[in-house]
């Protein structure tokens, strides 16, 4: 389609624009729908987003779209982009919401997949007190009732 | 008798599937969980609930024990009945394997690579072996069913063969017994079909010596 050539202007929160492919803005669902719906606008404003996220968000999807157009050796390909995937959201807390957020709003599922898992996966290798202190979550637990609750699942704590 | 001292091994899906209404969301499941005086706070601050609850249902069950020490809303989330739906639904349900030997039930968690120990199963006194039973898994609980009770040692009767039916819960980590089959049986066809258990053949003698 001669389409995909069409640049886009994603315009972040601080209005700062992002130009980018059609193919690599279809990869925000968001954006892929309003394309549908006729919205012709070369432009898009995506308020929500600051320009740091978005440009993060950008090239994830543009990886992910470079990758999808290469053909043959599939195997390796999805190798790179595993480890670019894993090197991509190896980012600190604050950041990883923020990933995660503007995927839930922009619909890039594969991002807010492994944007999700990456919480999951600190969480897995965490102490219960570890996982209070950096998600910010208030021990409510009277130390008599954390001992009941602990006991009920030492076999959580197994090494 | 010989006694039956091998290793079973099932597969179960540890959540549910195909239970409650598809169209609960997380708002339910929340409020379902405020309703029983819980959750007050985001349970992940800096995040909405719905993508909170979305990271949370990637661990794992093996892993429901260290949230649940985390804190009385976390707590209250996992074991919470729409949770274990929520995760089934969006196919984030993971499979769990049982082993039996020697009277002791372990499970595995693939994805945590862990082995559990089960809570004693109570139906099973000191000095019986149980053998001949079978397992199914319905609705994410864990079913023996039947079998024998095998003395270890000579006594008046060797092996009584059994109705009970005992139900491992895994997120509430505990057994209860659950209505019995009309016969004794041990050594017998069941499968689960459509969360229905099917139990067929067997034995129920009772050898008396």
């Amino acid at each position: 389609m001669s389409e995909s050539n069409k640049k886009i202007s994603l315009i972040s929160s601080e209005g700062e624009a992002f130009e980018v492919s059609e193919a690599v803005a279809r990869e925000f669902e968001i954006v892929a729908h309003m394309l549908e719906d006729g919205c012709s606008g070369s432009s898009i404003p995506i308020t929500t987003v600051d320009s740091n996220i978005l440009g993060k968000v950008i090239e994830y999807c543009t990886k992910h779209v470079e990758v999808g157009n290469v053909e043959g050796n599939s195997e390796k390909a999805e190798k790179d982009l595993e480890e670019f995937d894993k090197r991509f959201i190896a980012v600190e807390m604050n950041t990883l919401f923020s990933l995660i957020l503007a995927a839930n709003y922009l619909n890039v599922k594969g991002l807010l997949n492994i944007g999700c898992q990456k919480v999951a996966d600190t969480i897995k290798d965490m102490k219960p007190e570890e996982v209070r202190s950096i998600f910010n979550i208030e021990n409510d637990y009277t130390p008599a009732e954390e001992e009941v609750v602990r006991k009920e699942n030492e076999w959580a704590f197994q090494p | 008798m010989n006694k039956e001292k091998g290793v079973n091994n099932y597969f179960t899906n540890v959540n549910k599937f195909e239970q409650g209404d598809r169209s609960e969301s997380v708002d339910i499941l929340k409020s379902q969980a405020r309703i029983m005086g819980t959750i007050e706070q985001s349970i992940i601050p800096g995040l909405p609930d719905d993508l909170a609850l979305r990271c949370i249902s990637k661990l794992s069950h093996g892993y429901h024990g260290k949230l649940e020490c985390v804190s009385k809303d976390w707590r209250d989330l996992v074991r919470c009945e729409a949770y274990s739906c929520y995760k089934a639904r969006n196919g984030w349900s993971e499979s769990w394997l049982f082993a039996h030997s020697n009277n002791q039930l372990v499970a595995y968690d693939p994805d945590a690579d862990r082995w559990h120990p089960l809570p004693r199963n109570e139906a099973i006194q000191d000095g019986w072996d149980h053998s001949g039973f079978a397992c199914v898994c319905v609705s994410s609980c864990l079913l023996v069913i039947g079998g024998c009770y095998v003395s270890s040692f000579p006594r008046e009767e060797p092996f009584v063969v059994t109705n009970v039916v005992m139900r491992f819960d895994p997120f509430k980590k505990e057994w209860k017994m659950v209505a019995g089959m009309r016969t004794p049986r041990t050594r017998f066809a069941c499968a689960a079909v459509s969360g229905k258990v099917y139990v067929a053949g067997g034995f129920n003698l009772t050898q008396s010596s």
